[in-house]
């Protein structure tokens, strides 16, 4: 265990766009102010971050405890490695995105609302990785999930009302599933922190395993995991640009994080077993369930990248496009955690593999996401069908949207390729590890998704930019992108290709020592940090997948007409939404009918007691006429309830007597 | 310390006269009337917290009043539940008369209302100090009274019919009750209260046992509302809105639910309890009643009828954390009726401001409300997310307690119950929020205070409290928890 060492700094990274969220609210309309203190919260979160680094960098964690505060037991922040970088790079992507919508917000309206809750958003999501245990980890993630619905429905639109909507209730669900999974965590184990826990050791009940399902679906929700991924590709888009680049670029690998922490870290027997010359059973159980989970997480992973892929091809809008992608990559990270857990003790590679996409994953999405920004910003249009020949009129987006598009592709040099690689090993080692035959297949799954994100990249990258314009785009003028935009947008190009250009430098500073917060066999661990990126076998899997991917746009393009269909509406994404939800209503129908039924016995009932009964007893008021008295109960009248209570007392006495002498006179 | 013992009484007797000498006042004479009521809930609340903090530094006293019988006592007793429903009451009733003197002053018959307001206060603080059955059942009985005018105030078809109905159930109920008493004396010769119960099942048989608790309960679960005895609830909210949120999301029902945890804790005590059999038929009727509640609060359009049955699904909460027989359970229970009852009497609250400002009803009309109330909006949202059960808000950490509780028990049956109603609450009370805050409406932002101050300012303390009991919760747990140590006590019999 690392050293712990008491600091403020967690909750003042917390605190900071909390402040910012309650100055803006004060004062909505105040362009300058709110300006400010958005700028103030976002830089503040990420020095307050940074400074962090030089106790981790020590191998000291940081902590910060106060009992009985917001969560039951202990309001903790435990910061490690893994969580820090998370942090990190959330609030460095979420400093860019809030510059680039100081010029983006200009054209959307109730900007102060839109400042105040993207704070606390942020608030909400660098407390995620902070968190040191899961109840405190809850109340963030939640705190994320209803801040984020307010940038959801920002335009208030019909669209975005109906996608707001399913992001809202899966939200809530998606939290109340956390909720239970660590209620019945926390009363089978009780502790709720996030290490390894000793009290697992002894065999994973059907409790433990609940409480495992229902983390992981809860943070799947969030994650955007195939099948529960419908709200993803409706929410994202709705949002206005720097809200989706965030939402696609960090929020979703909230749930991902969460998956890691549960599987590789909290479900793993603790490091202490582990220097022991035979392991004991206790842990050995624990290696295999954890293993097969892992493995059955490693099939969700693939399906997830494999069908966000297939989405991304078909789609024409560029923000719904992304949207998928997303769904794509969050597959990738999702298999590599199932790896990781998988291989268990040996699944360095797993592990690191999804830390570095989702390092890298933050960055090229949220870039593109800001880039669609730029571009719905200065032509108002987001279909790539009427879109066209943007190098020309916006070359600086054309540039960055460039970068980030090799890197997500995986091109050698830019930064997604060190990450898809150290992937690629790590479902090639999992094939290896026991040489189930259906890993095999998952390669290939890997290699022909990592096709078909070229192939939709490429398309997206031909229609939009590259293509000549058609007939009625042609001609429109439109203006350069604003300094602000640029700012933002460079920034994360220019860290894109620094990170792209240096993979050893981030593998060995960055996300290798996220590896120490995880229960790993060293071996393998310094194996992963000195592995040697650029072999040939790799670059030929990339180019593989390249040419793949190519060969594919090409014939697409050339013999189908699948990147002009009208998508047939039973694949449209709303098609989908509109499906579950009438499942839904049917479905609550069904669960209604008795509760209605009962409901409306229960009224007749009543009105029949109220009729025969009421009246009945109205009937024999000693008082009659029209003028009866009785009709009008009140506090002059109190006979009524006299004659209820006396007729209750002598029944009472009665069967006080009854029970008092009856016994014994009937000789009981 | 030799005066302090009469405050409990004190807290009966004062408001009463203070009703009384409030009947002296004309009609048309508010400017006199509306500060002598405030000052009156005032002082009681400020007694209120008096009596908290000398118990909590000299502990438990008693007071006999009357000695009917030997074992018929009219007695007072100040012990840890007590203090918290009298603190409960006491203090919230201050905001509540606060809140009516703004909503009242378009209404007709004030001086009515105010008597029996404060003359409700009095019955209230009774319940809540009495030491045996009997005076619980005494001021139960006079409660019941006393609120019937402020019910049927309106004067209307609507209004009357409700009274009957709400007359009828509850002296049905308090015929049960009777009837459970009776059985009880008959037996034991006792009615008080004491840790760890009275009841001694050897004394009788088991059947005749399980008659009395079951009377018991279905007794006091008419104004706890527990599913089919809880029809006269939503149909009263035909009653003003401060009527509605006092009494019926705080004061009456509760004491409906602390007759019967003092039942259940006081009178049988846990080891008769479990004896009887019955911990889970109580908590199937309960789990029945608060998905049941929930289910049709979504098909309400009227906001008070929806956050009439949202009462009676919570009320379920309480009850189903006292049914769960054990001490995590009861911790829970006894902590929703704290929280709850914030967090209900401000969503009532703004429910009344909006039907004051706007004089809209229906949901379906709300729509874009937010721009002209924001301030009321912003309260409601934050207490319907804490009645969801969200964290930070106070909300959570019931539900927490009950998830745990419920485990222990050994039924996670309750737990799907539990998460399912904090799904359905979340169905049928976001959309309000969503409505309000980003439909579009034909309402306009105003100049100046959005509502009459007498009435905002009760809503934004109340929901900065909601804040404050869910952030800081060393206030509240450690307090409940010993409370619950103390019901729970399993060494008598």
């Amino acid at each position: 265990m690392p050293q712990e060492i008491f600091s403020y700094l967690p909750l003042i990274a917390v605190v900071i766009p909390l402040i910012s969220f309650v100055m803006i609210m004060c004062a909505k309309d105040l362009a300058w102010w709110r300006n400010a203190w958005s700028l103030t919260g976002s830089t503040g979160t990420l020095a307050a971050v940074a400074f962090m680094y030089q106790h981790l960098s020590l191998g000291q964690a940081l902590i910060f405890k106060v009992p009985m505060i917001v969560t039951p037991y202990n309001f903790f922040f435990r910061v490690d490695e893994f969580g820090f970088l998370i942090a990190l790079i959330t609030s460095f992507i979420w400093l860019a995105a809030t510059i680039f919508a100081l010029e983006y917000m200009n054209h959307e309206e109730n900007r102060g609302r839109f400042f105040a809750f993207f704070m606390l958003t942020l608030s909400g999501t660098v407390g995620v990785p902070l968190a040191g245990d899961l109840l405190t980890l809850l109340l963030f993630f939640e705190i994320m999930s209803l801040a984020s619905y307010v940038l959801v429905v920002h335009t208030q639109t019909e669209e975005a009302f109906s996608a707001g909507n399913l992001y809202l209730y899966l939200g809530v669900f998606g939290g109340m599933c956390l909720l239970t999974g660590m209620g019945i965590f926390y009363y089978n184990a009780g502790s709720l922190a996030i290490t390894s826990q000793a009290a697992l050791m002894e065999g994973l009940d059907s409790y433990y395993i609940a409480a495992a399902v229902l983390m992981i679906l809860g943070f799947g929700i969030k994650a955007g995991m195939v099948p529960v991924h419908i709200w993803l590709p409706r929410a994202h888009p709705v949002a206005p640009a720097p809200a989706s680049a965030l939402l696609s670029g960090l929020m979703i690998k909230a749930g991902a994080y969460g998956i890691i922490r549960i599987i590789s870290m909290i479900y793993t027997p603790d490091s202490s077993t582990m220097v022991m010359e035979t392991l004991s059973s206790g842990a050995v159980n624990l290696w295999n369930q954890v293993s097969e989970a892992g493995y059955i997480i490693i099939w969700f992973g693939i399906a997830t990248m494999f069908f966000g892929a297939f989405l991304a091809v078909i789609q024409n809008n560029i923000k719904k496009l992304l949207a998928c992608s997303s769904i794509s990559q969050i597959g990738y990270i999702i298999m590599g955690a199932g790896v990781g857990a998988y291989m268990g003790y040996d699944g360095a590679m797993g592990v690191g593999g999804a830390t570095y996409h989702i390092f890298n994953h933050a960055f090229f999405k949220s870039t593109l996401f800001l880039a669609a920004g730029a571009i719905v910003y200065l032509t108002g249009e987001l279909d790539i069908r009427k879109l066209g020949n943007l190098k020309k009129k916006m070359p600086f987006t054309a540039v960055v949207v460039l970068i980030a598009s090799l890197g997500i592709v995986g091109m050698p040099l830019f930064n997604g390729y060190a990450s898809k690689t150290l992937l690629h090993h790590a479902i090639v080692d999992a094939y290896a590890y026991n040489n189930v035959y259906a890993l095999y297949f998952a390669e290939w799954i890997f290699t022909l998704t990592s096709a078909g994100t070229v192939c939709y990249f490429l398309k997206f990258l031909y229609f939009t930019f590259w293509r000549p314009a058609p007939g009625d785009q042609e001609g429109k003028v439109i203006k350069t992108e604003p300094i602000l935009m640029k700012v933002g947008m460079g920034t994360l190009a220019v860290s894109m290709v620094l990170i792209g250009t240096s993979p050893y430098f981030v593998l060995n500073n960055l996300v290798g020592p996220t590896l120490n917060a995880f229960v790993l066999d060293s071996y393998l661990v310094q194996y992963f940090l000195d592995i040697n990126l650029f072999y040939l076998s790799d670059l030929v899997a990339v180019a593989l997948a390249l040419v793949l991917g190519a060969v594919l746009f090409y014939l697409l393009s050339k013999y189908t007409n699948i990147f002009n269909l009208q998508i047939p509406h039973w694949l449209g994404l709303e098609y989908h939404g509109a499906l579950i939800g009438k499942l839904a209503v049917l479905l609550w129908g069904f669960i209604t009918l008795p509760f209605v039924a009962v409901q409306d016995l229960f009224g007749a009932l009543s009105d029949f007691l109220y009729k025969r009964v009421f009246l009945f007893l109205q009937n024999v008021d000693y008082r009659p006429g029209e003028a009866a008295i009785f009709k009008s109960i009140n506090i002059s009248n109190i006979e009524f309830d006299m004659v209820l209570v006396i007729i209750a007392l002598s029944l009472i006495l009665t069967i006080a007597f009854y029970l008092r002498f009856g016994l014994t006179l009937f000789g009981f | 310390m030799d005066r302090i013992v009469y405050l409990p009484l004190f807290l009966i007797v004062f408001p009463f006269f203070g009703a009384l000498l409030s009947s002296l006042i004309p009609e048309g004479k508010d400017r006199i009337r509306n500060p002598f009521v405030v000052s009156i809930s005032l002082i009681s609340a400020v007694a209120t917290v008096f009596v908290l903090y000398y118990f909590y530094h000299f502990g438990s006293w008693e007071l006999l009043i009357h000695q009917i019988a030997p074992g018929l006592e009219i007695k007072l007793r100040m012990e840890p539940f007590a203090a918290l429903f009298a603190g409960v009451a006491g203090i919230l009733w201050f905001f509540a008369v606060l809140y009516s003197t703004g909503y009242m002053a378009h209404e007709h018959n004030r001086r009515r209302y105010y008597i029996f307001y404060l003359l409700s206060l009095s019955m209230t603080m009774g319940i809540a100090f009495s030491a045996n059955l009997l005076t619980l059942y005494l001021f139960y009985e006079f409660l019941t009274i006393f609120t019937y005018p402020l019910v049927i105030h309106e004067g209307n078809k609507e209004a009357r019919e409700a009274g009957i109905k709400y007359i009828i159930y509850s002296f049905l109920g308090a015929g049960l009750i009777l009837t459970g008493l009776v059985l009880t004396y008959g037996n034991m010769g006792t009615l008080e209260f004491a840790q760890g119960g009275i009841v001694d099942l050897s004394t009788g048989t088991l059947r005749m046992w399980q008659i009395a608790f079951l009377c018991f309960i279905l007794g006091f679960g008419v104004k706890a509302a527990i599913m089919p005895l809880h029809a006269w609830l939503p149909s009263a909210m035909a009653a003003p809105t401060p009527v509605s949120a006092l009494l019926h999301a705080v004061a009456v029902v509760k004491s409906g639910i602390f007759g019967i945890v003092r039942v259940m804790y006081s009178v049988f005590g846990i080891t008769a309890l479990v004896g009887l059999q019955l911990g889970f038929f109580v908590a199937a009727l309960v789990s029945v009643t608060i998905l049941t509640a929930s289910i049709i609060a979504m098909q309400q359009d009227v906001l008070k009828r929806r956050l009439a049955y949202s009462t009676i699904s919570q009320l379920g909460y309480i009850t189903l954390g006292a049914g769960l027989f054990n001490m995590i359970g009861l911790t829970g229970g006894l902590l929703h009726i704290i929280n709850h009852a914030i967090l209900k009497i401000t969503l009532f609250f703004c429910a009344g401001a909006i039907i004051t400002v706007t004089g809209k009803k229906k949901i379906s009309e709300l729509n874009g409300l937010g721009k002209q109330m924001p301030l009321t909006m912003i309260a409601f949202t934050i207490a319907a997310i804490g009645m969801i059960g969200i964290p930070p808000i106070n909300g959570f950490i019931s539900k927490w307690y009950l998830i745990q509780g419920s485990l222990e028990a050994g039924a996670p049956i309750f737990v799907a119950v539990l998460i399912g109603s904090a799904l359905l609450n979340a169905a049928y009370f976001l959309p309000i929020v969503i409505a309000a805050f980003f439909k579009e409406g034909q309402f306009k932002k105003e100049k100046g205070p959005e509502a009459p101050l007498s009435m905002l300012i009760p809503i934004l303390v109340l929901v900065i409290g909601c804040l404050v009991v869910g952030i800081g919760l060393e206030l509240t747990v450690p307090y409940l928890h010993s409370i619950a140590e103390y019901l729970f006590f399993s060494g008598g019999n």
